[in-house]
């Protein structure tokens, strides 16, 4: 699968979404979309967020899945939740 | 490796505690079997007397202030954030290496040498011989190195639990190793152990 790109290669700026395509009627629609704040992470962070999800918010069932100690799991979370709200205050 | 060096990221809560604990009771038997003693929580030395009560007293303080210096800092730092499992267990875990230094005694050799090389009289005839000193400074080096080994376990538990990277939190974890040694060393004094 092709990796969404969500900062310039250029100058490094978040990018926004311009158009979206519907592959089914070939249907085209443009503006100026931003990006949802997930989509935003990078590959490994949404890995842990999905991962997290589906743990139903358990960071002990975390632990387990990802065979890492319960409190580098907690750190990485902590990460996580940094990292969002960066992103969010970027997006407002 | 990572298990030797990063223990941390991949054992926590009772297991680490109780594999830290069983390295422990193997220090306290290893100094008490080779003549050691762990006389505050960067010491060891050899003495001539031994007994089984002191290098269980010998541990228990040091991990008694090793645990309140350490955990309550850590505690303060990241306001209860941690579970008291995970701490009290890495910190435990943290201070295996120095189950190692008691070994360096195999043989009785270092502990009959030392005297004879310190005493005054007779001081040019008690030179080492060079192969007196090659083993000599064998054993520093390696006593360093399984010191700064359990140093650095300690940083990176410490680091985990506080998760913070400036360089204050660094120099404050100098000052709380120095603080430890202080209180661990001075309640061994008080108590004349």
């Amino acid at each position: 699968m092709k990796k969404l790109p969500v900062v310039c290669p250029s100058c490094e700026s978040p990018l926004q979404v311009k158009a979206l395509y519907c592959v089914h009627c070939d249907t085209t629609v443009e503006g100026v979309f931003k990006l949802p704040v997930l989509a935003r992470l990078n590959p490994d962070d949404q890995a842990f967020a999905l991962a997290f999800i589906k743990a139903s918010g358990s960071l002990k069932e975390m632990s387990a899945l990802l065979n890492l100690s319960y409190p580098s799991v907690r750190n990485m979370l902590d990460d996580l939740i940094r990292q969002l709200q960066k992103l969010e205050d970027e997006n407002k | 490796m990572s298990y030797l060096f990063q223990p941390h990221r991949f054992v926590d809560g009772w297991k680490a505690f109780g594999i830290g604990l069983g390295f422990q009771v193997l220090a306290t038997l290893f100094a008490f079997l080779l003549s050691g003693r762990f006389d505050g929580i960067l010491d060891f030395h050899f003495f001539d007397e031994s007994s089984l009560r002191q290098a269980v007293t010998d541990q228990l303080i040091n991990i008694a202030v090793l645990w309140l210096v350490f955990g309550g800092s850590i505690a303060i730092i990241s306001r209860g954030r941690n579970r008291w499992s995970d701490v009290l267990g890495l910190l435990l875990l943290a201070r295996a290496p120095v189950m190692l230094l008691p070994l360096l005694n195999l043989g009785d050799y270092f502990r009959q040498l030392s005297p004879r090389l310190l005493t005054e009289e007779n001081a040019l005839s008690n030179l080492p011989t060079p192969s007196e000193s090659f083993l000599l400074l064998l054993f520093s080096l390696v006593a360093l190195a399984i010191l700064a080994w359990w140093l650095v376990l300690l940083f990176r538990v410490y680091r985990l639990f506080i998760h913070k990277t400036s360089v204050s939190y660094t120099l404050l974890f100098i000052v709380l190793v120095v603080f430890a040694e202080y209180i661990s060393k001075s309640l061994l004094l008080l108590l004349q152990l």
